[in-house]
This record gives structure tokens, sequence and C-alpha cells, in this order.
């Protein structure tokens, strides 16, 4: 391995980094789907050929990890030797061409220096729809991935800046916001050559021996620090296990059981004891985002502020059994994988806690209880989709309560649509956005509030599409904290009064009627009568806690005296 | 012609510039005086001989509001906004900023809980009204608040961009009910959708309002004491100057005074045109390094600002800050990684070489190593540069656990350094589609002469310009700032529909600002109305501005606007989409007082004989130059010379390096250029 000097490391490190940014912002600024833009539902990497990862870009944390993955079945197709500069190379099944979920489209775009290919270009961004069965291409009730959208194995998009316009046909004639996705498209696309250029700069000032040296030296930075966390964890099996509420078409309930076992340095997340795959979306998640959450968990826990690179996978290992929740075989439906991700990470955390204390968070609310509303306005003919990631409470902390309000785990640096924005676009009014009072846990550190977010149907019929976890399981305590509070959609059906469908697969509600989406709040962190009593009567006092809650949580009056204003 | 104060006030120091009737500048710094600010203010102006009684308009950078902010010191505030919204500050956008980390935090609501209050009146998103305001809620509320004893109270219902009248019904009352109590309406403030954003503007004007109007109060009356029968204005975040009594009203305005007066000044060197139309400015302090863009004449204006994590949806000049400055520390972590800032050493204790109990390297003490900066007194005097003590720092910090020499450790610093530098101005510049190499960069502060040519090779930038007095920039920017007042309306309507009602938001714009300048006198002569459009393909979330000329109307103003749009959406994206339904957004108008011809920075008659030269050694790429030394208030007009050399001054040190030259201008600016014979090299 060449040495490269720590200085020049440093320099290319920023230069990498540069690069992705400004693939991010190119997609982020051109892409058509709401989600892109506004949700930053997207990321942008460079990989070698060999599909280590060089740099990413912060765009979500469900992608982390699931990037490199999408090079693998291109390259089985299309061998490196036949790449020529100005290919595009497009890609979404989860089976087929690992994939995420089938909205997550990925392009990739190999970079040539002179004759030689150096790296690829790769961006995933979530398309609004890439056809299936439901608008917005997102079925909790699929049986089958085929429900769940076109399929897109590894193709040659651009051939030498060629564009194949019968696959770009094929493709858009299977979404139902053609125009939106092939704005999209050309947003991933531009991302890509941007890169390229941006590659082409770096080799020149620094030379190739430089650069290779450099990135070398920084998958060994990133792994001899990732090394030394894990080394500081006593070598043991630590286990954990979190329970599925529902696979979304009635099934019974099961649990995900998270085995992590660490060894000097390695650490193993053991998936592989579960339950055979379930022809049922909600139960299953593929291999590429097993892999994905279990590098986030271990992140989040032992290298928050490191940057993303090869070199923080290395000590990281997943096992999973082929034909289980955690390992489905095709055609398993699997892009609602989102509730068995949350069961990943919430059972790694549980597992680590007991060495963990100070870096653990308790249980959040839930993996994200997406809502898709679409509606049909009376007299008209399109419909119209209203999709958003719903925020709610997170856990309490070592020293700290649980923050209110904020997107789950996965969904990161995500950001809400603003009331007045909904109201503009969609015959939607929104009556309430607002923390629920007693949703959150109750503990020394307590969890953070959840959000009850009420629209009222203006106009037509809408169709309700959602699928919650922690309705009826809570959000779990540690260390002695209650648990926090549960999700609730409540629907105005037909005439009837609400009714909570926190497993809604296009349930209708019509004009004038109510849509009550209500956020779990976070697990409490340690024992709730040891919680200072100014900080019980502060949340009493804000009405965060009642009264009543907060007697017989923490014991305490909680009020104000007689004669202080409440 | 009007003689004209400007008064920047840093942290540690404040910064005076005196433009006296005959056009002469002085200058003077005098250390800030936190608790007594009017004290420090007088003391400057005698200083720059500045007779109270003598000036006609005194513009004024303030920290006043932004520090009560970063200190937590702002007045007790309550809000009142829709039924079932109270939360929406602090619910947020539900993003967690850091994504892998777990323990991060929110800010803090500036308005606890318990005064967040409601109110049953409803708008629609298209300004129709869903419930009128209930009588009772208001009394109730004024109840609360007065047993609460508030000092501030923001108001900012829904869709009040679209129809303030409930704000204005509410603000009307609460001014009746609860008198002595400051009443802020988003309305006034902006007229923008997104409610946490137009929440947390109205909040945080509310919550600075009562600390910007006592210190005006009293600033003007220590200035009327001492004879002040001038005009005072305010620098604002958005470039341009306002008048106090309107600064007292809208302190959320002028939270990034001092930056902004940087970038005025700026503006007006980008104004004169030609090879400085395009500046990126560089300001490097000792703990921070503030870049901003100017282009084609025109600050980097965004319609929003984000400070302390709370948004503040007024226009405000485009400034990234990155903890990159002469007191950043250098580090090599136990896996040999090095690093450099954005932990500082601050003022206390300072760089290791101010020999003030510093011990680990920071970037000043690299530019000693090197030879770049001298080992000697500083600022007058004040700080005496000890180079042994630099060496040490750099040894110890970095040389040894990396096994180099500490002049390639300094060196690495300074090149770590730069680059966490360049990544900021990458994306500041391609950021807004544009191309480094069309762009100057502007030198300022301190350090920005220290490390000015190595990054304009960094970015593919070919000059450089240092201008006179470096490290008080922003002063002089402010002496020479025009009135700016920016009026925005979000609309959200189909190019297509009706031009009509596209010139009728603008002119009810158009009467907000005449309205504006009635009531709040700036003493322009003749203001400029600008309008500018922000469009968007149907579909987008956001959108680009573009200006439309002031004679267009109708169709054709609609026209103009489009075809402005799909050209500099091609240049930002590469691309358009032909047939695809255009929307606009947002509708802008500013208002900027016409510079007069006396505003430009006079030109100073520098000395005509030649100066002084010493050499020192002098470090750079691994070799040993004998570098020429110069002290700049002894450079002539078109004083030229190659690098490497040094030009010292009282508060900036400017280094050229091998391959660049320098040459003297006409006003003083220093202006530095690769080399004939280094280009394309």
């Amino acid at each position: 391995m060449p040495t490269v000097d720590p200085i020049t490391r440093e320099v290319v490190q920023n230069r990498l980094i540069s690069i992705v940014r400004e693939m991010s912002l190119t997609l982020q600024r051109a892409a058509y789907s709401p989600i892109i833009h506004e949700v930053k539902d997207y990321s942008s990497v460079l990989l070698r050929p060999n599909g280590d990862l060089v740099a990413e870009s912060e765009g979500i944390p469900s992608f982390l990890g699931a990037m490199p993955p999408t090079l693998t079945p291109v390259l089985a197709r299309y061998p490196a030797a036949s790449m020529a500069a100005g290919d595009v190379y497009v890609s979404n099944d989860p089976y087929l061409a690992n994939g995420t979920h089938k909205n997550d489209v990925n392009v990739l775009a190999p970079i040539f220096v002179g004759e030689r290919l150096v790296f690829f270009a790769v961006t995933k961004a979530h398309w609004s729809d890439i056809g299936g069965k439901d608008p917005g291409s997102w079925s909790p009730d699929a049986t089958s991935t085929y429900q769940e959208g076109l399929a897109i194995p590894p193709l040659r998009l651009y051939r030498s800046g060629e564009l194949n316009e019968e696959v770009l046909d094929l493709i858009l004639a299977n979404t139902r916001e053609p125009e939106d996705n092939h704005g999209d498209l050309m947003a991933q696309i531009a991302a890509c050559t941007v890169a390229g250029r941006r590659t082409e700069d770096l080799f020149q000032r620094y030379g190739g021996e430089a650069v290779a040296g450099s990135i070398d030296s920084l998958f060994d930075y990133v792994e001899a620090r990732m090394r030394a966390e894990i080394e500081r964890l006593p070598d043991g099996m630590y286990t954990a296990a979190e329970t599925i509420e529902s696979d979304g078409l009635g099934g019974p309930p099961f649990d995900v059981t998270a085995r992590v076992v660490i060894t000097g340095s390695d650490i193993l997340c053991d998936f592989s004891d579960q339950e055979p795959q379930r022809a049922a979306a909600g139960a299953n998640i593929n291999r590429v985002c097993l892999e994905a959450m279990c590098r986030v968990a271990v992140k989040c826990l032992l290298a928050p502020t490191l940057p993303a690179n090869q070199g923080l996978y290395r000590p990281v290992s997943v096992d999973a059994t082929v034909g289980t929740v955690t390992h489905p075989r095709h055609p398993a439906p699997c892009t609602t994988w989102g509730e068995m991700g949350y069961a990943v990470y919430e059972a790694i955390f549980a597992a680590l806690a007991p060495v963990l204390p100070d870096r653990v968070v308790a249980g959040i609310f839930g993996y994200g209880q997406t809502m898709a509303i679409a509606g049909h306005a009376s007299g008209h003919a399109s419909a119209w989709v209203h999709f958003m990631p719903y925020a709610g409470g997170w856990g309490g902390r070592q020293g700290k309560d649980g923050l209110s309000a904020v997107c789950p785990l996965l969904n990161g640096d995500n950001f809400n649509v603003p009331c007045e924005v909904i109201e503009h676009e969609f015959p939607l009014l929104v009556e309430r956005y607002e923390l629920v009072q007693d949703s959150a846990g109750a503990g020394r550190h307590r969890g953070g509030l959840g959000v009850r977010t009420d629209y009222r149907l203006l106009d037509g019929h809408a169709q309700v599409f959602a699928a919650f976890n922690r309705y009826c399981l809570p959000p779990r305590g540690l260390f002695g904290g209650d648990p926090g509070g549960l999700s609730a959609l409540m629907l105005e059906r037909d005439g009837g009064g609400l009714e909570n469908c926190p497993k809604s697969a296009g349930t209708i509600v019509r004009e004038g009627g109510l849509i009550s989406h209500r956020t779990g709040g976070g697990g409490g962190f340690g024992e709730p009568r040891e919680r200072d009593p100014a900080l019980v009567r502060r949340d009493v006092l804000d009405g965060y806690v009642s009264q009543a809650a907060a007697a017989s949580a923490y014991g305490a009056p909680g009020a104000a005296p007689a004669g202080e204003p409440a | 012609m009007r003689s004209k104060l400007a008064i920047d006030i840093g942290g540690t120091f404040t910064d005076v510039v005196f433009r006296d009737p005959s056009g002469a500048v002085t200058t003077a710094k005098v250390p800030t005086t936190p608790h007594r600010i009017a004290e420090g203010i007088l003391a400057g102006m005698e200083r720059a001989g500045a007779v109270p009684s003598a000036v006609d308009v005194f513009v004024h950078g303030t920290t006043i509001a932004i520090n009560a902010l970063l200190e937590g010191k702002t007045a007790p505030t309550a809000l009142v906004t829709t039924a079932g919204f109270r939360d929406v500050l602090e619910i947020m956008r539900t993003n967690r900023a850091h994504m892998y980390d777990l323990l991060q935090e929110k800010p803090t609501p500036l308005v606890p809980r318990r005064l967040r209050l409601e109110v049953s009146a409803r708008m629609r998103h298209d300004g129709t009204v869903l419930r009128e305001l209930e009588p009772q809620d208001l009394r109730q509320i004024a109840d609360t608040l007065r047993d609460a004893d508030v000092a501030s109270v923001a108001v900012c219902l829904l869709h009040a961009y679209a129809n303030p009248r409930h704000e204005h019904e509410v603000g009307a009352a609460l001014g009746k009910l609860l008198p002595g109590v400051a009443v802020s309406l988003s309305s006034d403030l902006t007229r923008e959708w997104r409610e946490f954003e137009r929440t947390s503007t109205t909040v945080v004007n509310a919550a600075t309002m009562p600390v910007m109007a006592e210190y005006l109060a009293d600033l003007s009356d220590e200035l009327s004491r001492a004879r002040f029968a001038g005009r005072l204005l305010i620098m604002q975040s958005n470039g341009g100057v306002t008048a106090a009594s309107d600064a007292r009203a809208r302190p959320v305005a002028s939270l990034m005074s001092g930056p902004a007066g940087a970038v005025a000044g700026a503006v007006a060197l980008a104004r004169v045109g030609g090879p400085t139309a395009n500046l990126v400015t560089l300001d490097i302090g000792g703990t921070s390094a503030d870049v901003a863009v100017v282009d084609r004449g025109e600050p980097t204006v965004r319609a929003d600002a984000e400070i302390e994590g709370w948004p503040i949806s007024v226009p405000s000049i485009d400034i990234a800050t990155i903890g990159a400055g002469g007191g950043s520390l250098a580090r090599v972590d136990a896996f040999g990684a090095l690093s450099v800032g954005p932990e500082s050493a601050g003022a206390a204790p300072g760089p290791a070489c101010y020999g003030r109990g510093g011990t680990e390297a920071t970037v000043t003490d690299a530019h000693v190593v090197l030879g770049r900066i001298a080992p000697r007194q500083v600022l007058g005097g004040a700080i005496t540069v000890d180079g042994e003590a630099a060496r040490r720092a750099v040894t110890a910090s970095v040389a040894t656990p990396l096994s180099m020499s500490v002049e390639e450790a300094a060196a690495g610093i300074v090149t770590v350094v730069n680059s966490n530098m360049t990544r900021v101005l990458w994306e500041m510049i391609i950021g807004r589609g544009r191309d480094p190499r069309d762009f100057t960069l502007l030198a300022l502060g301190g350090g920005g002469g220290l490390h000015a040519c190595e990054l304009a090779d960094g970015l593919g930038v070919s000059r450089v310009m240092v201008p006179r007095d470096p490290g008080a920039f922003s002063a002089h920017g402010m002496l020479s700032a025009t009135s700016r007042h920016d009026f925005t309306q979000t609309i959200g309507a189909g190019i297509a529909s009706d031009p009509g009602s596209i010139e009728a938001a603008f002119a009810s714009l158009v009467q907000l600002a005449h309205a504006r300048r009635a009531e709040h006198e700036t003493g322009d002569q003749n203001v400029e109305l600008q309008r500018m459009v922000e469009l968007r393909y149907r579909g987008q979330r956001r959108g680009i501005p573009v200006e439309i000329s002031p004679d267009l109307r109708g169709h054709a103003m609609i026209e103009s606007a489009r075809a402005a749009f799909e050209r500099e959406h091609e240049s930002l994206f590469g691309f358009r989409r032909a047939g695809r339904p255009i929307e606009i957004v947002r509708l802008q108008l500013t208002m900027i007082g016409a510079p007069s011809a006396a505003d430009p920075v006079a030109l100073q008659p520098g000395p005509s004989s030649p100066p002084d030269v010493t050499h020192r050694a002098v470090q750079d790429g691994g070799t040993r130059h004998n570098a020429a030394v110069y002290h700049r208030d002894q450079l002539p007009v078109s004083f030229a010379a190659d690098g490497p050399c040094v030009v010292e001054e009282m508060t900036a040190t400017t280094y050229v390096p091998p391959g660049w030259g320098l040459r003297v201008l006409a006003d003083g600016t220093l202006q530095l250029s690769k080399s004939a014979a280094s280009i394309g090299a």
C-alpha cells in the first residue's frame, strides 16, 4: 500500500466530500418528486470499481451501506471492460439489483480518468411513484413484490452518452407520474455527470497514486477508530428482541431477535435465527436493508461523527438466513420494510444498552407511521397524493430527556411538509398540529412527545394508506423508565365515528371526514421517581404531562402550589 | 458633502471610520466596552476625530440583538397563534440535522409552552376567512399575559401572508389591552408561507425587540448629550441600512449587521465593475471565517437565514461561516489524523505565540513558524509574537506526533485549514451554478491576506484583492451602504393566470414600501424599486428568483420572467422542461437608496517615495525563500513586486507566494495576481 502523508489525505478527503455534496446539491435542486427535494430521500456516493464506499453525502441514514451492493449486479451483467465514459446504468429491484425498495431508483455512472475506470458515481432517489397496485407504489398489504411496482434489473440507459430511449419509455410508461420521474432521473444523471468532472479535476491535481493512497489510508483510519470503539466493549453475546405487532395481513405477531457478538474489535450482528419469510409486506426486510440497518445502529452507537467509508464496514458483519424475514427470497414483498428496519435497530440498541448506557436511546415512537392520502376531487379525473414522513417522540437518554417531534431514525434530516403548503396543494384543512399530552414515557429522563396532525377532507373522497407500528405495543423504556405512548390513526369513515386504523390499505374517507394521525412518544430512561421534581413541575405547567399522569408516574404532586399561575 | 460615521461593534474591538465633509477618511480601533457600549462609541468617535455635533449620518453595526439570542438573554415573550398550532414553534421542521447522533438536542423554544396562546380565528390558504376572531379570546389572552408579566408578544396566525387582517386585529386589541408590551406581527415581518419559519421569525423579533429598544434609547440619549443631531442608521442583514426607528421595530432584520457591512463594502467595489464585478469575500478572524458572494455586482441575498437553529424569514446576505481562523487549533488524534478547527484557542489563551498561556498549536503559530508572521510586536504593541513559543507548540501538537519537521507540520496546518475553507468557498460559488474562475477573491480580516493566494490557487481563481484596512472593512462597507428594504409575498399562482393579479400584488408591495419610507426616514433623495419573481416548474418545491425590468407590464412581464427562468434553470441544472407548466411562487420588491456620488470610498493619496524593504526567511512548498517584507503604509500607488513577499499593516498581514505578484491600485487596494509565467503552469 502506498503511504500518503496525512496532510494530502485530509485535502483529498475534503475534495471527496465536496464531490458527493455537490452531487446531492445538484440532485436535490433539480429533482421533481417532493420527497426528494423536500424530504431529502436520496443519497449520493462514490464507489470504487470493486464496490468499496469512497465517500457518502448525508441524505438519509437508511441508505448507509445500501449503496455499494447496487454495483455488483450491474457489473455481473455489464463487465467493467465493456463500459465506456458516458454510460449510465439504472436499476431498482430489491432482489435482481440489490435495491432497497422499488421507489428507490439507482443511477450508476462509471467515471473514467483517461482510459482508467476509477470510480462509479451512484445516486439513489425515492421516486414518487414506480407503478404497482397502489398510488405512490406503497402497498403495506402487498403479498408479492410484483404488486409493489416495476422491477428494473440493471439496465444500460446510456451507452457512451447515447440514450436508449426504449428503456426510458418502458420505465416511464410504468409510473403514474412520468413527468416528475423523468425530471428525477435527469437530476440523478446530472449529479453523476458533475461527479465525473470533479473527479477528473481531483486526479489531475493530485495524481492517481496519491488519490488512491489517500483513499486506502482513509479507509484504514476509519477502520482503526471503529475498532478502537468496539474493543472498549467487553467480549460476549448481547441479545434482545423486538416484537413486530402485525405483518399487515393479519398474521400473528413475531419477534425479531438481535444477537450482537463482540469479539475483540469485531462486531457481528447475528440475525440468523428468525421467522420464515411471509407473503406480507410488513414482515420482510431484504438483505441489503438489513445490513444497512445494522450499520446505522452500530454507527449511531459507536461512531456518529466518523465519515462513512468502507473502513467503517470492515469490522461489522451481518448474518442472516435465506428464506427468513430478514433475508427473504424473491418474490416476498418488501417495499414497506421500515417496520422491520425499526425492529432491527431497536433490538441492537436494547441488546447493547447494558454496555453502552451513555450512548443508547430508549424506545423511539415508531419507524415513521407513514401515511399516504390519495384523493379524488369531485368532478376531476386526476388524483392527488399527500405523502410525508411523520415525527414523534424519541426515547430518553442518559442525562437528557428524549426529543419531541422529530422524524424517526431512518429519516434523518427529513423535513415535514408545512401545513400552509399542504393546504395550498391539497383539498385538506389541517385542524391541528400539536404535541400529544402524556404521550411520553415517564423516567428520570422522560421520553419526547408525539404529534397529532388532524386533516379534514374538503372535497371528494380519499383513500388512506398507512402501516403503523407501535400501535399496540409501546416503545420500550430503559433502565426502569416507562414505555412511551402508542401511535394511532383515527379515521372518520362513512357516516361512522372515529375508528383506529393503524394498518389501513385504502380506507375511504369522504368529504368532511377527519383523518387524525397521532404518533406516540418515546420511552423513559431511568426510574421515574428519580426525576428532578422541578422538571416534573415544569412539565405540568407547560402541559406536557397532565397533573394526574404526573401524580401516578412520578408520585409527586407535580402541580403548581396554590396561587402560582398555571 | 455630508459627514458620515460608521461604527462596527465587534466582540473585542470597535471599528470606527469617519469621513469628514471634505471627504477625508480617518479610522480608529478601540476596545469594545460590552456593558457600556455607548461609552466605547463615544471614545471611538473622539479617537477618529469625529465631533458628534458635526456628524450628519451615523451608520451603526450592532450585535445587541444577536448577542441577546446567543447568550439566552432575550425578553420574556409570549406567542399568540391559531388554535391547534401552538406547538409549531417546538415541532419545528422535524428534521434531525445530525442524522447519526442520538444525543443531539433541539433548541429550547424562546417562548415556553404555557405562554403560547391560541385564538380560534382561522384563515384559509387563499386569504378567505373560515372563522372570525372572537373578542373574548383576546381578553383572556390579555389577562393571562398581564399575570405572566411578559415584555413582548409575537403574533403569528396561519396564512397571515395571504391575508393579515386577523393579525392586525389581534395586534390592535393587544396594543390597547396591554399598554407597554411590544407586539410583533408576522405579517409586518414577512409575507411568506411555511408556518414554522414565520413563527420563528416573529418570535425572534419579539424576544429581541425590548433589548434592542432599550439599547437604542440609551444610545440616542448618550448621543444627544454629546450633541449629536444627525441621522442614526442601522446596518441590516440584507446589506442595506435603515432608520433606527425601523430597526427598533424589526430587530430580526439586523441580526447579521456586522458581517453584512463587509458585503456592503464588497458590493460598492463590485459596482465599479470590471474585474471586481464578481467577488467572493473571505473574512478571516480569530475563530472563524465568513464567506459571501457578490455576483455581477449584486450581493447574494437569500430569502432566509438561520441563527442558533431558528430560521429567520427575512432576506439576508448569504454568509457562510466556518470554524477556521487564526486561533483554530491544530490537533493530531490517536490515529494520526490532523485536524484544524473548529475548536479555537479564542481570545484567551489565544495562539501559543501570544504568550498568554496557550500551548496548543494554532493557525497563527503555523504562520509564525513559516515566517509569514514576524515575531515582533503587533496590534500597536498590545501583543508580542514569540517565535520560539510558536515552534514549540507546532512541534508538540503536530510535528512530533506525525514525525515531521516543524516546518512541514506548519505547512500542513495551513494546507489543511485552507482545504476546509476551500470546501465552503467552492460550495458558495458552485452552489449558485457559477464558475470560480469568473471570480476575484476579496481578502478581509486580519487573516484573509495570509490565505487568499493559496485558496485562489485551489479554486482556480486568478486574482485576489486586499482592500485598505482589511481588518475594519465592515465599518468601511457601512460607510458606503445605501438603504435597502425587501418586501416579499408568497403567491403560488400558475403563470398563465391573469398578469393583472401579479401586478396588483406588486402594487400592494409598493404601497408597503412607500409607507415604510414615509414612516422611517433614511434621508435618501432617490430610491429605486426592483421587482423580482420566483418561478418554478409545477411540482418543484424550490423556485428560482429572476428580476423583471421595471418598465414591463402585463403579458410582456410574464414572458420576460419565463424566459429568464428557463435560462437560469438551464444554467443551474443543465436542462429545461419545454411545455411544463410554470408557477410563480413568490414576489419580491426591493427598495434601494441610490448611492450618492460621495459614497464610493475616497481615494487616499499614497506616499510618493519608494518603500523600505527588509527581508526574512519564509517557507513555502518545502523551500526556504528570502522574502521581501513591506509596510503597507509605505507602498506608493502602482508599486509592484513579485512573490514571495509579505505586506504588513497594523491589523493584518498579506502573504504573496512565489508565482504571484502584487500591485498597488489607485485607491490603495493590493491586487494580487498569478504572475504571467505561472499561469497555465
